[in-house]
């Protein structure tokens, strides 16, 4: 009796070893398939870098650092773009991406070009720059507005990837399944034969975020 | 048996709130060194830290918690033991 309730203890602990190891190996799956090439696009009216950090160069010993993801978007349109109140002007670039700040959960602006110039930061960075086109520039500022808000499943890489393929053509769309993190999504970049390592981060215009009703509020400095 | 998961999950428990507590001053350590974002009166801080010292925090309560309730009871058996083996022996002497 002794005996079987000890074999049925053993079988318990190698299911939940086994059901830990197959968690471990999805998670980390994504990004091993074939090599892509961005399509271009002689008439865009704009490009969008993609970058992912994974976290690796900031991991402290035995703490959680999931990284971050977020949009480098370039205007080459010739007109100034409205984002929401944020003015981009022609050749000018702004990094967007969702961040639990306490002021507001939602999209901010120009905080990683700020965290780059000022502190070491997404220092395993990876990024990929893929033409914009005119549709996808035509909607961004309803996907804003609608996904102005951050959670763990609406998370930076969550809204990082849904603006990017909602700007890009079908050609040059990543997919990603499960719970999206910025490791997955780094792994879907490095895919990419002309992604850059530690690409340079320059952004003009203000800090600041879309508050409630989506309208921009700038003004903010890092200190 | 029953002692020897008792013991288990008491050695569990302390590792986990030693774990947590690593963690809360680990997370406090970060966001102390972190950036604030500020526009005139306005103060933002980056809440990614926040949400895992509370999550540490919270853990931490419940480990030690638990941990204290599978000590008082372990001890309470060691007494009960110790006394049941204590009469036994006064007992014998009788």
């Amino acid at each position: 009796m002794e005996r079987s309730g000890k074999t049925r203890w053993m079988r318990l602990c190698a299911l939940l070893l086994f059901m830990a190891f197959s968690l471990a190996v999805l998670s980390s799956c994504g990004g091993k398939g074939e090599a892509r090439k961005v399509v271009p696009d002689e008439n865009a009216a704009a490009t969008v870098t993609v970058f992912a950090s994974s976290g690796d160069g900031e991991r402290v010993f035995g703490l959680f650092n999931f990284g971050h993801a977020f949009l480098l978007l370039t205007n080459k349109s010739g007109e100034t773009l409205d984002l929401c109140g944020f003015s981009l002007a022609s050749g000018e670039s702004a990094t967007i991406s969702t961040w639990s700040l306490t002021e507001r959960f939602g999209v901010w602006f120009n905080i990683e070009s700020a965290f780059v110039k000022q502190r070491v930061k997404y220092t395993d960075r990876l990024s990929v720059t893929v033409p914009v086109t005119k549709e996808g520039l035509a909607k961004i500022n309803g996907y804003l507005k609608e996904k102005n808000r951050w959670s763990v499943t609406t998370n930076c890489t969550a809204f990082t990837l849904g603006l990017y393929n909602l700007l890009v053509a079908e050609d040059n769309k990543i997919e990603i399944a499960g719970l999206l993190t910025p490791k997955k999504l780094k792994n879907e970049i490095a895919r990419f034969e002309e992604h850059r390592e530690v690409e340079e981060i320059v952004t003009e215009g203000e800090l600041g975020y879309l508050d409630k009703e989506g309208n921009f509020v700038g003004g903010f400095v890092m200190e | 048996m029953k002692r020897k998961v008792m013991i288990v999950f008491t050695v569990v428990f302390a590792l986990l709130a030693a774990y947590a507590l690593y963690s809360l001053i680990g997370y406090t350590v970060i966001e102390l060194k972190y950036p604030v974002l500020r526009a005139g009166e306005t103060s933002a801080y980056f809440g990614g830290n926040l949400i895992m010292l509370g999550v540490a925090g919270g853990v931490f309560l419940l480990s030690v918690s638990a941990f204290s309730v599978l000590l008082y009871f372990l001890l309470k058996d060691r007494r009960k033991a110790a006394a049941a083996a204590e009469e036994e022996e006064q007992q014998k002497a009788a």
